[in-house]
């Protein structure tokens, strides 16, 4: 637990917008991204990590702004 | 100060895949000493670069006004001294960077980099082009 409370703090000092807006631009016009992650070893603040497993995102673009012409 | 070839801190290993509309759009494969970047599709490599650019600070109109009297265009000399100091990092910690386009190795990066004659225009013998048809098919 104390691992995972070390994670989320650690992820939680990124700006949640900007990384929205980056998954958004990387999706391009697809509707969906997946980033697969495989045996992924690393240390952080002493404890070690490995993980696996997969963050699937589904898209919902904006839909374009259509220009009001008015008489 | 000495830096010691020490590979990527706190870093074992492991593998990103990269998916966009159920294709494999960028595989990385790590290791504490390499990284292998292999770009399957060029069209996203290009909304990266794009993602870049939008998240630049702009500037604000009174400085564009500002800066409208000094033609300032980035330079091509300090995109090479930028890359010279990253790839000069890289072989003092004993990592190297691979990029591959559709399993075509186009370019070594850092302590493996082993070039031929670019480093007489890099100065710098950590920048290598492996493959200046695959580089150029990917840019294309």
């Amino acid at each position: 637990m104390a691992a995972q409370n070390l994670l989320q703090d650690a992820l939680s000092k990124y700006n949640q917008e900007t990384i929205v807006s980056i998954i958004d631009r990387i999706a391009g016009d697809k509707d969906n991204l997946r980033v697969d992650l495989q045996h992924v070893k690393f240390t952080l603040r002493g404890i070690k990590f490995e993980i696996n497993g997969n963050f699937n995102f589904n898209i919902k673009h904006k839909p374009a702004r259509c220009s009001q012409g008015g008489t | 100060m000495v830096v010691e070839a020490s590979g990527i801190p706190n870093f074992e290993g492991g593998k990103v895949v990269l998916s966009t509309g159920d294709v494999q759009v960028l595989r990385v494969e790590l290791s504490s000493t390499h990284i292998d970047v292999d770009v399957e599709d060029k069209k996203f490599i290009k909304s990266i670069i794009a993602v870049r650019e939008d998240l630049t600070p702009k500037l604000s109109e009174t400085d564009e006004a500002a800066n409208s009297g000094c033609e300032n265009p980035p330079q091509i000399g300090s995109i090479f001294s930028t890359a010279r100091s990253v790839a000069e990092t890289l072989r003092k910690r004993g990592i190297t960077i691979t990029l591959s386009y559709k399993g075509k190795r186009m370019a070594t990066i850092g302590a493996e980099a082993n070039p031929i004659l670019l480093h007489r225009t890099t100065k710098t013998r950590g920048i290598a082009i492996n493959s200046i048809l695959t580089a150029i098919s990917m840019v294309i």
